[in-house]
């Protein structure tokens, strides 16, 4: 069991606040924000929609720990904390795949390391703490524009007690073709995670960022509510790929959104495994003229889990394009929810979009439901949606079990099978944790 | 090889086969014929357990009672039965199902080489492969990916149902030999479920058996076939005349 370094006791208050932005040693301004943020945070009600959210007790939660010291190399990370690295096959993917890793424990980033030649390109890929003091212009210019305090209940909370979270750079012309890579996890059970990711590239730049995150400790009810900002100017490209495994005790509540510029590109690759309840719908605005947005997402629900998960396209200029494909898979007595939105803005025509959202449904028990909203305020627009609910076919299984595959191997095959054109979408190693997850929780052998 | 002992099946409260006696002995090819609803193909699914049919009776193979055996264990042990309306399995390649049913006993890259040149030598389309199992294929070559996956699997009994429908002249000759090659050897059961003798031509039979209303009522050589082309199965009674050719 871990030991923390530094751990504030359960509740919030302004006080818990104001030892926050002290410890981290924050300029004022970051204290007046967060102690606003807190204000907000007092005068909005928990949502009436979505997931149950009645056992969510904010006052029996602890809003910050440090567990380490900031580590510089590898080899003096915790023995425990490696394992868990280990199993899920970070320090050979950093070895092949990756420009960079950051892994951010409780809620301060400790391990990072960013190749060379990033550097020389002028990217920044840092912990957020450290950008808001090492490039306070840059953080000041974008943070909290897209996802002010105000936007909602678990945005206001997180701008009220962020810490880490990544920050990424991407200057003019900068094309970053490896994947810049965080995983994130918690291993204390009653601290809530609430990082802020902020993301720029600047024109003509393109970049891909993944995280993953995983719970391997179970305690009492947790609580993970980040906010993730990107913004993608001109002609730019970002892809952002999550695999969300938290464990089945952790509230996740994300508020993800990015700005789209003119002929930008902006795409969100969403995998919720994890959780006992989910509420994240990643958000483009697309801003700029021909602009395009994607989501991308695939979740599964298994026995006591609720994902509400889905898409916000919203078209604010002429000729933009957005898609959205949405896979979920239920089983025993989870329960998925597409819910989405597409919108046409006044400005938007000569704009399309498209929606597919497919429900796989294991068993009677299982639930499954879609609630898109399409607002059009705009003509000459171009609407398409398609939405789908299977059910596991016996006739299927079936076939499979005669070419001698046993029941849950079937099963986990007819599963990938579905996911598939998603899990295209990943790289490789994700998708294979991705899959190799679904499989083993196909196989009942994970909580 | 493989015995049906009294093998009674029904589907919900219908009778669909009535105490069959059948023996089905290695290194011989029988042929079942008989008119639609006579019981052929719910012969062949209870081979390997479907769950939408009840039974009764027994079924052995190689003198071992497999009657309480679950499909996938009768799969295991070498009983492979084709469908004569393969399931589309979406995002599901036929390697990706071959990768998991042969892993531990087939290296990953021969299974791979073994389904290029077995598509081959049928004249498969190299994208049917690629693609999602049975998805947007035509009727031949769903009945080409059957055959690749009884050639990868290498079971002992072999039912092929309707194996033969819908081929153009030239599919039907490439599967009748790739059939023949592999499965008609000494070791080995081959049961050929058809309505038309055009497949007999390549793959001679050993006995044929007809079948009307659940039950065999008639079993002999491979002149059976001939007299069944000339008659049909209606408007005579099988059971009499056909005993004379019994032998």
């Amino acid at each position: 069991m871990t030991d923390p370094a530094y751990q504030l006791p359960r509740g919030l208050n302004r006080d818990v606040i104001r030892k926050i932005s002290k410890h981290k040693k924050e300029p004022d301004w970051m204290l007046e924000f967060r102690l606003n943020a807190y204000k907000i945070f007092q005068s909005k009600h928990k949502p009436n929609w979505g997931v149950d959210l009645s056992r969510l007790d904010f006052n029996d939660l602890s809003y910050y720990s440090v567990a380490f010291g900031k580590k510089a190399t590898w080899s003096e990370i915790p023995k425990e904390i490696k394992l868990v690295y280990e199993k899920l096959g970070i320090p050979e993917a950093e070895q092949k795949f990756l420009a960079g890793v950051s892994t951010q424990l409780e809620s301060q980033v400790i391990y990072e390391s960013l190749k060379f030649d990033l550097e020389r390109q002028g990217v920044i890929f840092t912990d957020t703490d450290t950008a808001v003091q090492k490039y306070p212009g840059l953080f000041r210019k974008y943070f909290a524009k897209l996802v002010p305090p105000t936007d909602n209940l678990f945005a206001a909370l997180n701008s009220a007690v962020w810490s880490g979270g990544s920050f990424v750079y991407v200057p003019k012309g900068v094309q970053i073709k490896r994947p810049l890579q965080a995983y994130f996890l918690i291993n204390l059970a009653r601290i809530g995670q609430f990082e802020i990711t902020l993301i720029i590239v600047e024109e003509g730049g393109m970049a891909h960022y993944l995280e993953g995150c995983t719970a391997p400790i179970y305690r009492r009810d947790s609580l993970h509510a980040a906010v993730v900002e990107v913004f993608v100017h001109n002609r730019a490209r970002l892809r952002y790929t999550t695999v969300q495994n938290w464990s089945k005790n952790v509230y996740n509540l994300t508020t993800k959104r990015a700005r789209v510029e003119e002929e930008a590109v902006m795409e969100w690759v969403d995998g919720n495994i994890g959780s006992l309840a989910t509420m994240k719908y990643p958000a483009c605005l697309l801003v700029g003229k021909r602009a395009h947005g994607e989501t991308l997402s695939v979740s599964f629900a298994d026995s006591g889990q609720h994902q509400d998960t889905g898409a916000k396209m919203v078209h604010l200029a002429k000729k933009t394009t957005s898609r959205i494909i949405a896979k979920s898979v239920s089983k025993g007595t989870g329960r998925s929810s597409y819910r989405g939105l597409v919108k046409f803005g006044p400005q938007a025509a000569g704009s399309s979009a498209f929606v597919s959202c497919d429900a796989l449904i294991l068993n009677e028990t299982a639930r499954s439901d879609t609630y898109p909203i399409m607002k059009v305020s705009t003509k000459r627009i171009t609407l398409k949606h398609e939405a789908t609910v299977e059910k596991l076919e016996e006739k299927k299984l079936l076939y499979l079990m005669s070419r001698g595959l046993n029941r849950s191997q079937a099963e986990g095959l007819l599963v990938s099978g579905f996911i598939s054109p998603v899990l295209k979408e990943i790289p490789l190693e994700y998708a294979s944790e991705l899959n190799r997850l679904i499989n083993l929780k196909m196989e009942g052998s994970v909580g | 090889m493989l015995k049906l002992d009294n093998l009674t099946v029904k589907a919900k409260t219908k009778l669909i086969l009535e105490n069959l006696n059948l023996s089905f002995k290695a290194g011989r090819t029988y042929v079942i014929m008989g008119p639609n609803g006579s019981g052929k193909s719910t012969l062949a699914k209870s081979i390997i357990a479907d769950p939408e049919y009840e039974y009764r009776g027994k079924i052995y193979f190689k003198a071992k009672d497999i009657t309480n055996l679950s499909t996938e264990d009768r799969a295991k042990l070498g009983l492979f039965v084709s469908f004569q309306n393969p399931v589309e399995l979406s995002g599901i390649s036929l390697f990706d199902l071959m990768k998991l049913t042969l892993k531990r006993k087939v290296r990953i890259l021969e299974i791979k080489r073994q389904i290029d040149e077995l598509a081959k030598q049928i004249d498969l389309n190299p994208e049917v492969i690629k693609s999602s199992l049975n998805q947007s294929v035509s009727g031949g070559e769903a009945k080409k990916l059957e055959v690749i996956q009884a050639c990868l699997l290498n079971p002992e009994v072999i039912v092929f149902d309707e194996i033969d429908t819908g081929l153009d002249v030239d599919a039907l000759g490439q599967i009748a030999n790739l059939i023949k090659r592999r499965f008609q050897k000494p070791d080995k059961t081959l049961i050929i479920i058809t309505h038309n003798s055009r497949i007999l031509n390549h793959l001679r039979p050993d006995e044929v058996l007809i079948m009307k209303n659940g039950q065999v009522v008639n079993q002999g050589g491979p002149n059976l076939v001939k007299q069944i082309d000339r008659y049909g199965f209606k408007g005579w009674n099988l059971k009499a005349k056909l005993s004379k050719l019994h032998f």
